[in-house]
């Protein structure tokens, strides 16, 4: 029976299949005779009983039993990209708020924070020049632009290994967060420099004072050439930014998303350009403070301007190089009018980010409207916000457990930290090029919305090209599919040897590696999904063909070893291993 | 229909079954019967075998200096700045444009009309005019969603027009018991869009490269839990079950006409055109006989606020209508050499159209209204509506074009003329009671009505109309789920919902169609109900429950396992 059919015949035969845990329990349902009699109902049904979530921003206080593989996996998960089994045995002997106290503990050093040099490029010795260098001394030509694209592929290497080092695995989780939250792209900043000094920000300010940063990464420069800041001047506005600080960063167009309710409107997006005007990068200072921002008076328009209100006033940014004459700081007034606005829009973002996609329901909606009253009342500050949350009993609820869908870096680095793969650059840039096939290319994302995420990242298309980095993974290598590339990064066809784990030792140190076939298997899956797949299928599917459970034992460790290349490559192709 | 409900109907309806759906032969007995619009939409006869190709222009397409109103003297006012010109206001630079002028005042950019003057010329390019809807939104992403779910500006609504369209066409639990080998959509993508989602379902697949596709394999298991995670896990699954029965097909489809290649197209498509590369891989698929009706392609890059470069070939809107024009007249030679060229149309669409006022950095802000294209054989070439009125006193408060045409017309006269929808379907598609139309059309009464005035030929958009007759399946009124648990050993839990109450007759069969009993039979109201059946007193095997609703039915198996 080959692979296929069987796996067809899986419904028939599976009569273990476990009774989902619904709504639909018998108290709710009289039974109904096969044949005759009148059955009665109570109806209608409420289907969604389970999603109404009585968990809360309290707490969370684990009974005997529930700190385990499956919840600290899910917090390393979410505040990370997953654990090796080490992390996770060590962890189980703390709680879940020193754990994660620990993820959020400033004093851990970050990594070195300038990549290498392009390694292919004699010229550009120690200091790394290219970060130093300024982009008038380039001028596109192709030696140049190879460059540049070589320095921002350096950039993307370099993140990866960052995200695969455990100490920082929330900083990173949040760097990722903010990068597709004040969205540039580098096909359009186009220097390797800013694109690296605006992600840099966010490496050093992962849970900082949200105000500031607003402040801080509007006169970015990577800011100020991803959406035109640089040319919006008195004589000649340009609304891009003026639009996007108040549609996709602060506040969003309707508050609690309620058409009803817009936030702004177009006259303050025209007003808030006025104010902004003048900021420009000074591509003339010399290294190595090249490309800071400028504030140019003469390009400033310090007109009077409506903003929110009726009164109108000089707007500025409260900084050292800033004009005299303003009357108030912009983000000042944007975060006094709009405060509520802000508060909402981003702990919504927040909890998208961290729990679940779907804040429609009204489990959804109270958790959020707490967070903002604790961000709010931090004063801006994120990580009140982050700490609560995260040591949350909601955060916990069984039912947010695997609600999540692993982005194309979750699945990858995931991979790498569950197998405990430690990466170079070089691993670092063949990790890229499977994201690319995933749809995610870092520092590009789509639009300055940014990466969708959720459902967008499983597709027809992005599902099996998932399934085959897996089995690669695994050892049970076959041929990489040949998808085209996204923005003109190329898809990886090669699955490199550095990437390959030790599945034997990963196994070995299993409780059931000798014991009992069938828990041992149970055991991997539920190290490695985050809904544990049911009996019926790790019994049917998953161990099709493999020895009864009374041989797996006797094995030697070389019969065991394509053995566990197959197991896990099936494991990892269910549904269940796409979720987070 | 809000989100919330949306998935928490999903997984009972798509995902929930024991078996993968590409045993959804089970259905293709008579016995059941099915709806006969969705023969017509599968069995492609003649008059329904048409292919709409949907070109998604992302970003903005300025559409001022797409068709130009060049000689206009507003225009060179209104495109001119202190740092220099976006348009053709020199002499020199209307010079250039005197080839592609279309009628009067009106001309093709160059880098455009190299390729789109000819086909308009042919007889085989339609622009509309000044199209966009009211209240316009300048928001990149409020906008598009406005276009894909084709909603008023105010309202949010969370499924697509093509989505709604397609879902009327198929029965309630599809994908599960659709006997369809094809995805009633493909995005050439790696994601699809809000066009596309139904109330139940997305009903368009994604797929990069449909002649070579490496599917992946579904596992069945049992029934997710009601709780977030198995929302999510359903939706997975879906996507799995798609993949797994989509590519067993296009892999059987390709490998009949040889796996497709360059040599398999009438015309050489430039692999440095991003859209060409995806217009070729609709080819293919027409080519090799998908019954897929709707195809989805984008091109991005329009968001111009700098260096807009709508002259250069080589750069920005240039360039981008270099490909766009090269891209779809290579399609539509290839599709007429494949000998489909009256089986397919296409249409472009941008979420809006740029500042008459061009900004201070040669490039152009948010904007509203701008021309639509549509193209093919079976196009009633013409430009339909006016041209743009640019003066201040013609344009909105924020300096913008005022729309002529709601893009809700287009799309009534697409799935009218195109794909025979009649007036019912129509306004359920486009004009549900939870969003009026009628207010964007001061005069009308009954949902969409041709404006009179410039652009009645509207009515004629398509030469040889479909014959209609296309209306809603079965499927909304009420929705059989897959009983749960299922397979089962003794109890199950079979659910529905109704949108209105009504008389219910529940019945279960055997596996050679006899009737085991009538589980239920009277009144429910509207909403969720459920049932269980006690299958302890039968033996094994597959039987069918089946619902009827005011002589409409539904029907699942199920299994019975002992």
């Amino acid at each position: 029976m080959d692979r296929r059919s069987f796996l067809r015949s899986v419904g028939v035969t599976a009569a273990g299949t476990a009774v989902a845990a619904s709504s639909s329990s018998a108290a709710d349902i009289t039974s109904s005779p096969a044949a005759g009699g009148s059955p009665q109902f109570s109806s209608p049904l409420n289907n969604n009983r389970q999603r109404i979530l009585s968990s809360d921003l309290s707490p969370w206080a684990p009974s005997s039993g529930q700190w385990d593989v499956h919840t600290i996996n899910h917090l390393y998960r979410r505040a990370g990209f997953g654990a090796t089994q080490a992390e996770i045995k060590a962890a189980s002997g703390k709680t879940p708020s020193q754990v994660v106290d620990a993820l959020l503990d400033d004093s851990i050093p970050m990594r070195p924070t300038i990549p290498p040099l392009p390694s292919y490029s004699d010229d550009k010795s120690q200091p790394p020049a290219w970060l130093h260098v300024s982009p008038l001394v380039y001028n596109n030509s192709t030696v140049e632009m190879n460059d540049y694209s070589f320095a921002n592929m350096k950039i993307r290497s370099h993140w990866a290994v960052q995200m695969n080092q455990p100490e920082v695995m929330l900083r990173e989780k949040m760097t990722l967060f903010w990068m597709n939250h004040f969205v540039v792209e580098a096909k359009k900043v186009y220097f390797p420099q800013m694109m690296y000094n605006f992600l840099t920000y966010f490496r050093q300010n992962p849970w900082g004072n949200f105000k500031k940063m607003v402040s801080d990464v509007t006169t970015m420069p990577a800011m100020l050439y991803y959406l035109d800041g640089i040319l919006n001047v008195k004589q000649a506005p340009n609304e891009n930014y003026a639009r996007e600080v108040q549609e996709l960063f602060t506040m969003g167009v309707y508050y609690k998303n309620d058409v009803t309710k817009p936030n702004y409107t177009q006259a303050d997006v025209e007003a808030v350009a006025h104010a902004l005007s003048g900021w420009t990068v000074d591509s003339g200072a010399p290294a190595p403070n090249v490309l800071p921002a400028f504030y140019d008076v003469t390009r400033h328009d310090a007109s009077r301007q409506m903003i929110y209100d009726t009164t109108p006033r000089q707007y500025n940014l409260k900084a050292a190089n800033a004009p005299n004459t303003t009357e108030k700081d912009l983000f000042d007034h944007m975060f006094e009018m709009r405060g509520d606005q802000i508060a909402w829009y981003i702990c919504s973002k927040l909890y998208q980010f961290f729990v679940y996609h779907d804040i429609s329901g009204d489990s959804e909606k109270a958790i959020i409207d707490a967070m903002a009253v604790t961000f709010k009342n931090s004063n801006w500050e994120i990580k009140p916000v982050l700490a609560e949350l995260l040591k949350s009993a909601h955060f916990f609820d069984e039912a947010n457990i695997g609600a999540g869908i692993k982005s194309p870096y979750d699945h990858l680095i995931g991979l790498l930290r569950t197998f405990d793969i430690p990466i170079d650059e070089l691993g670092g840039g063949t990790l890229f090029n499977y994201a690319v096939g995933g749809s995610q290319v870092l520092l590009d994302p789509p639009n300055v919305k940014g990466w969708p995420g959720h459902h967008a990242w499983i597709s027809t298309t992005t599902l099996p090209y998932r399934d085959v980095i897996q089995a690669a993974l695994a050892g049970n290598t076959g041929t990489l599919p040949t998808l085209g590339g996204v923005d003109g990064y190329s898809v990886s066809n090669t699955y490199p040897s550095i990437l390959l784990p030790d599945i034997l030792t990963w196994a070995k140190q299993l409780t059931n590696f000798s014991g009992v076939f069938d828990d041992f298997v149970k055991e991997m899956a539920t190290y490695l999904c985050a809904h544990v797949p049911s009996d019926t299928v790790l019994n049917t599917v998953v161990k099709n063909g493999y020895p009864a459970g009374y041989e797996w034992a006797s094995l030697n460790d070389a019969i065991k070893i394509p053995i566990l290349h197959i197991l896990l490559t099936r494991i990892m192709s269910l549904a269940d291993f796409q979720l987070s | 229909m809000k989100r919330r409900d949306f998935i928490k109907t999903l997984p009972l309806g798509v995902a929930a079954a024991a078996i993968p759906f590409s045993v959804g032969g089970l259905f293709s007995g008579k016995a059941f019967g099915r709806s006969p619009a969705l023969d017509a939409l599968l069995n492609s006869q003649t008059d329904t075998d048409r292919i709409l190709v949907i070109i998604n222009l992302q970003g903005g397409n300025d559409g001022l200096n797409t068709v130009i109103p060049f000689q206009d003297p507003i225009y060179d006012l209104k495109r001119t700045s202190v740092n220099g010109s976006v348009g053709y206001v020199t002499q020199a630079e209307k010079a250039l444009l005197n080839p592609y002028q279309l009628r009067g005042n009106l001309a093709l950019n160059p880098p455009l009309g190299t390729n789109f003057y000819n086909m308009f010329k042919d007889g085989k390019l339609a622009i509309v005019q000044n199209v966009g809807y009211d209240d316009p939104n300048l928001s990149h992403f409020r906008a598009t969603d406005i276009w894909n779910s084709a909603s008023d500006s105010e309202i949010v609504v969370s499924t697509g027009w093509m989505g709604r369209f397609l879902e009327s066409q198929v029965p309630a639990d599809y994908p599960l018991s659709l006997n369809s080998p094809d995805p009633l959509a493909i995005a050439i993508d790696y994601s699809t869009t809000l066009a596309f989602q139904g109330n139940r379902a997305v009903m368009a697949s994604a797929v990069y490269d449909p002649s070579n596709y490496n599917q992946a394999t579904y596992y069945a298991d049992g029934t997710p839990p009601d709780t977030n995670a198995g929302h999510e896990l359903s939706f997975v699954r879906s996507i799995l079950s798609e993949s797994d029965a989509y590519g067993q097909r296009f892999k059987s489809v390709f490998d009949k006409i040889g796996h497709p290649n360059a040599t398999k197209n009438n015309v050489t498509y430039p692999s440095n055109n991003t859209l060409a590369m995806q217009l070729q891989k609709v080819a293919w698929c027409i080519n090799a006989g998908l019954k897929t009706r709707v195809y989805f392609v984008t091109l991005g890059g329009f968001d111009t606020h700098v260096n807009q470069n709508s002259k250069d070939i080589l750069a920005g809107q240039g360039l981008l209508h270099k490909y766009l024009g090269d891209a779809v007249s290579l399609f539509q030679q290839d599709i007429e050499a494949m000998g489909f060229g009256d089986n397919v149309i296409g249409m472009t669409y941008s979420e809006f159209g740029r500042r008459v006022n061009q900004n201070g950095s040669n490039g152009s802000d948010h904007g509203t209204a701008a021309p639509m294209f549509l193209f093919g054989k079976q196009i009633n070439g013409e430009v339909y509506g006016n041209t743009p009125k640019l003066d201040t006193a013609s344009l909105d408060a924020n300096g913008n074009l005022v729309r002529e045409f709601d893009f809700r017309q287009v799309y009534a006269a697409l799935l009218t003329q195109w794909f025979g929808v009649d007036d019912s379907l129509r306004k359920a598609i486009l004009n549900k009671s939870d969003f009026t139309l009628t207010a964007d059309f001061k005069n009308a009464t009954n949902g969409f009505q041709f404006p009179v005035n410039g652009a009645s030929k509207m009515q004629n958009l398509i030469l040889n109309p479909a014959t209609g007759g296309v209306s809603q399946s079965q499927s909304s009124s009420f929705t059989l789920y897959q009983n749960q648990p299922n397979p089962f050993i003794g109890l199950t839990t079979i659910g529905f919902t109704l949108s209105e109450g009504g008389r219910v007759r529940l019945e279960v069969f055997d596996g050679r169609g006899s009737l085991i009993s009538t589980v239920v039979d009277s009144y429910f109201g509207r909403g969720e109900n459920k049932v269980v059946f006690d299958g302890r007193n039968l033996p094994s095997g597959t039987y069918y429950c089946r619902l009827d609703v005011g002589g409409k039915t539904q029907t699942r198996p199920m299994m019975l396992v002992k």
